[in-house]
């Protein structure tokens, strides 16, 4: 045990000296620009890079502890247990609030080494401020998790065995929830240094935007990947047959998610036509500040939400100054170099890509206020008047999806009109087929009965914004193959290695589209019953007879239960069984249900196991949500797209600093 | 970069607006945290308490609402599967004991939509209250009594007005200002 102890405390003692040589960092990089002294700032480049391997060395001691079941470690004791699976037990670090900031440093000094490692020589005169940036967040991380959240706290007496891990996070879906939601809003940090350091520089322009455009794609696209899981997560493990609830924690991941999209995509008209600059810089520094409120919003437990997390004040007043701090370096950089983010050039014609880009920026930021509101909203009323109100979903698909119909079109037209403008007539003719299939999908939802304009309007939408893009991309793919006289799957494979930006962004709209589809389909067509049953009843949901065949006991080491099971027939025939259960777990005496889940092209079909009554019923949710599964695809079809946008490199032209090399000029070529 | 510079300086309005903006969520978010998330309003603040008669949970006999009248009341709603309530649990034993030895007031828990072989485990495990519990099987006095979340805690005070409501785990600071409200100095 002493031995074990001991590296607890070694894991501790690390962490600790990775937030001194943070604050070395900051004072070497900033002395370094005080006094003309490079060889400063490599001390505190390389004192980052020390930062990576300490904190690794840290979070590999707490991985230990908890493989090894050492209760000495308090937050171990509360989150694990002697019965926990291996897997869990890795997971399990990550399970409460102590680990999960550890794994956002750690995340952060990686992103750090790597961004240091990478753009350390295209930005010298940058680099001393993205340093002290960088440091500083991580000295603010590491601060609050020595001071106010320590997961290396040790327990005595030793208990003999651990509280175990929460239930609902027994789940190989959690295991990959928060590290991959965490690498978005951790990746958002790198594209708002190198904002904060051009923004203290004066060099406002473009070169920042160029060297994190690939940054801020990597951050939008896991950000995207964590809500996704946690939306799947939530749809087979919690059990009331949706998959997103406008919980205040949800939208803590949505707003920056939001606010990142939008700046992805105004970046480029800063990049390619030298706009936006004062939209850009505010976009990011949200974006960062977003990422940091979620943070706040989820750990201080100022609002009220279903994801229980423990509620301390005292780290809720901490994390408020950080965001305090961190609001006011950002907005205070912007206002007071306000006169310099001027646009050098103008909008110039209204069917422009530029002006598609800043409605597409414009109403994606009017979904983040629509959504901030909602989710501060009540804190605001009890503030004002003391009521306790809470926002519901009814708020926020009101208010939301009307914009995000607009957006869908949008989706469609942006890649496909030119910078500075076109036409209308040119415009009308090259979106006659995506217009011509729209109308029919119009006609036909009318056909089938449909009435609602938001459903019909959503439908038309997605079938426009689907056929803009494939259109975009065979014209794309059909030009290649007449200009270079090849055949079509040879074309379309030099197509998609060329031009990788462009058509990984048009495969990333295509996914947002199957991702828009399957949300119009279970959101709006959902059809559910909550019914009780006898052994043999049965039930038609949308086409399907369910049938209870039997209720049975299981026990499992780690936990006890009922199972259900429900036989399921198409057209008379019998097609596979559905078998839900409620676990009961003694350690944390804990109650979960166990979704049965039966995904198909068109549809799921989701059984939950209620109550059942002493005279043998059955209480029993079924659901049938179609189209689910294609969000899950959509978002296979987004990372494809985004890894495919990843791959290509983007070389700065022109603003190249690499070391200028005096001794060429007077030399005559070789 | 310098012909930003030579456009005329316009009035950035815009400035200000972000400024202002910031520091009002700044605030709100300030005074948020200040705020103690377990204050539900209740419409029984004010009102007499529902009276009950309910099995206790571990002996013989009926836990009645008249046989706790006269004196100031805490009544706590608690459950086996109710993961907050292993929070306060050290606290409700304190204050059980500050109520057997200091008689200034009763106490009493209510074991809310829960297994008795479960809830007794429970309490083999984390410590028996010093006080005893009722036992609310199908949540029928939770109804009466608007239960919200688990754990929650009503004070009542001699004359049999609630007083307040505290939802989610007891600490000292909820109890240093509860307990005035119904005449017991803690």
């Amino acid at each position: 045990m002493s031995m074990t102890l001991t590296l607890a405390e070694l894991g501790q003692l690390a962490a600790g000296l990775a937030l001194v040589l943070c604050v070395f960092a900051i004072a070497r990089a900033v002395l370094s620009v005080r006094q003309c002294a490079p060889a400063r700032l490599v001390a505190a480049r390389n004192a980052m890079f020390a930062n990576l391997a300490l904190l690794s060395a840290g979070a590999a001691t707490l991985i230990h502890a908890f493989v090894i079941s050492d209760f000495s470690v308090a937050y171990v004791a509360q989150n694990s247990n002697l019965e926990l699976p291996l897997l869990y037990r890795f997971t399990a670090m990550w399970g409460a609030h102590e680990g999960s900031l550890l794994l956002w440093a750690w995340y952060l000094s990686l992103f750090t080494a790597a961004a240091l490692w990478l753009h350390w020589r295209e930005h010298p005169l940058s680099m001393p401020w993205i340093i002290a940036t960088l440091a500083a967040i991580q000295a603010g991380f590491l601060a609050f998790i020595l001071l106010l959240s320590n997961p290396f706290a040790s327990l005595t007496p030793v208990p003999a065995n651990g509280r175990d891990l929460n239930p609902l996070l027994q789940d190989p879906g959690l295991a990959f929830h928060p590290p991959v939601l965490y690498l978005g809003y951790v990746g958002f940090a790198v594209p708002f240094a190198f904002a904060i350091a051009s923004l203290i520089r004066g060099q406002v322009g473009h070169e920042w935007v160029t060297a994190v455009r690939r940054w801020t794609l990597f951050a939008r696209t896991a950000l995207t990947s964590g809500i996704i899981f946690g939306g799947y997560w939530a749809y087979y493990e919690l059990g009331w047959g949706g998959y997103w609830a406008w919980d205040p924690v949800e939208n803590a991941s949505l707003m920056p998610w939001l606010a990142g999209t939008a700046l992805l995509h105004s970046m480029m008209v800063q990049e390619k036509r030298r706009m936006f600059r004062s939209w850009n810089v505010f976009l990011v520094v949200t974006t960062f500040l977003l990422t940091l409120l979620g943070t706040f919003l989820v750990r201080s437990g100022v609002l009220t939400s279903v994801h229980a997390f423990a509620v301390d004040p005292g780290r809720g007043a901490y994390m408020l100054g950080f965001l305090a701090l961190a609001m006011t370096a950002g907005y205070g950089l912007i206002i007071w170099r306000a006169t310099m983010l001027e646009s050098e050039a103008r909008l110039e014609g209204a069917l422009s890509r530029e002006t598609a880009i800043l409605a597409n920026s414009v109403l994606l930021l009017v979904v983040t206020a629509v959504v901030f509101i909602g989710t501060l909203f009540p804190l605001a009323v009890e503030v004002v008047t003391g009521q306790k109100l809470s926002v519901g979903a009814p708020y926020f698909n009101k208010v939301v999806a009307p914009v995000m119909v607009a957006l869908l079109f949008l989706m469609g037209i942006g890649p496909s009109i030119p910078w500075r403008g076109m036409t209308s007539a040119r415009f009308l003719r090259h979106f006659r087929l995506p217009f011509a299939l729209a109308a029919a999908a119009l006609a036909a939802g009318l056909g089938l009965g449909i009435r609602a304009p938001l459903t019909l309007l959503s439908i038309a939408g997605a079938v426009f914004a689907a056929t803009a893009i494939l259109t975009d991309m065979s014209l794309a793919v059909a030009a290649r193959r007449r200009s270079g006289g090849v055949a079509w799957a040879r074309a379309a494979g030099m197509v998609l290695s060329r031009s990788r930006r462009r058509f990984g962004g048009l495969i990333v709209h295509l996914g947002m589209v199957l991702i828009a589809v399957g949300m119009i389909g279970s959101g709006l067509f959902q059809s559910q019953a909550t019914v009780e049953m006898r052994r043999g009843d049965s039930v038609e949901i949308a086409g399907h007879v369910i049938t209870l065949r039997g209720i049975a006991d299981i026990d499992m080491p780690n936990y006890q239960g009922r199972r259900a099971t429900f036989s399921v027939a198409g057209d008379g025939r019998p097609l596979f069984e559905l078998r839900p259960e409620k676990r009961f777990y003694p350690i944390r005496a804990m109650t979960t249900t166990e979704v049965a889940l039966r995904p198909q092209a068109w549809g799921d079909l989701y059984a939950v196991m209620g109550d059942e009554s002493a005279d043998g019923r059955l209480i029993a949710r079924l659901f049938w949500n179609p189209l689910v599964s294609w969000i899950w695809i959509g978002w296979a079809v987004v990372l494809a797209g985004a890894a495919l946008s990843l791959t290509e490199r983007t070389r700065m032209v022109g603003v190249c600093t690499r070391r200028p090399a005096p001794q060429a000029r007077g030399v005559p070529a070789q | 970069m310098t012909d930003v510079t030579q456009s005329p300086r316009r009035p950035a309005r815009w400035r200000y607006a972000l400024g202002a903006a910031a520091l009002a969520l700044l605030g709100l978010l300030a005074i948020g945290l200040t705020r103690e998330p377990g204050r539900l309003p209740s419409a029984l603040v004010g009102q007499p308490m529902p009276a009950f008669e309910i099995a206790y949970l571990e002996r013989e006999g009926v836990l009645r609402s008249a046989d706790l009248a006269g004196e100031p009341l805490v009544l706590n709603f608690w459950a086996s599967w109710c993961t907050s309530c292993r929070q306060e649990h050290a606290q409700l034993i304190r204050l059980g004991q500050f109520s057997e030895t200091s008689g200034a007031f009763r106490i009493a828990g209510i074991n809310y939509r829960d297994d008795p072989d479960r809830a007794a485990a429970y309490l083999a495990r984390e410590g028996r209250f010093p006080y005893p519990s009722g036992h609310d099987p199908r949540g029928r006095l939770g109804i009466d009594f608007g239960v919200y979340g688990m754990p929650e805690t009503f004070f009542i005070d001699a004359g049999g007005i609630v007083r307040m409501r505290h939802a989610g785990p007891l600490t000292a600071a909820v109890l240093a200002e509860a307990m005035p409200r119904i005449g017991v100095t803690p």
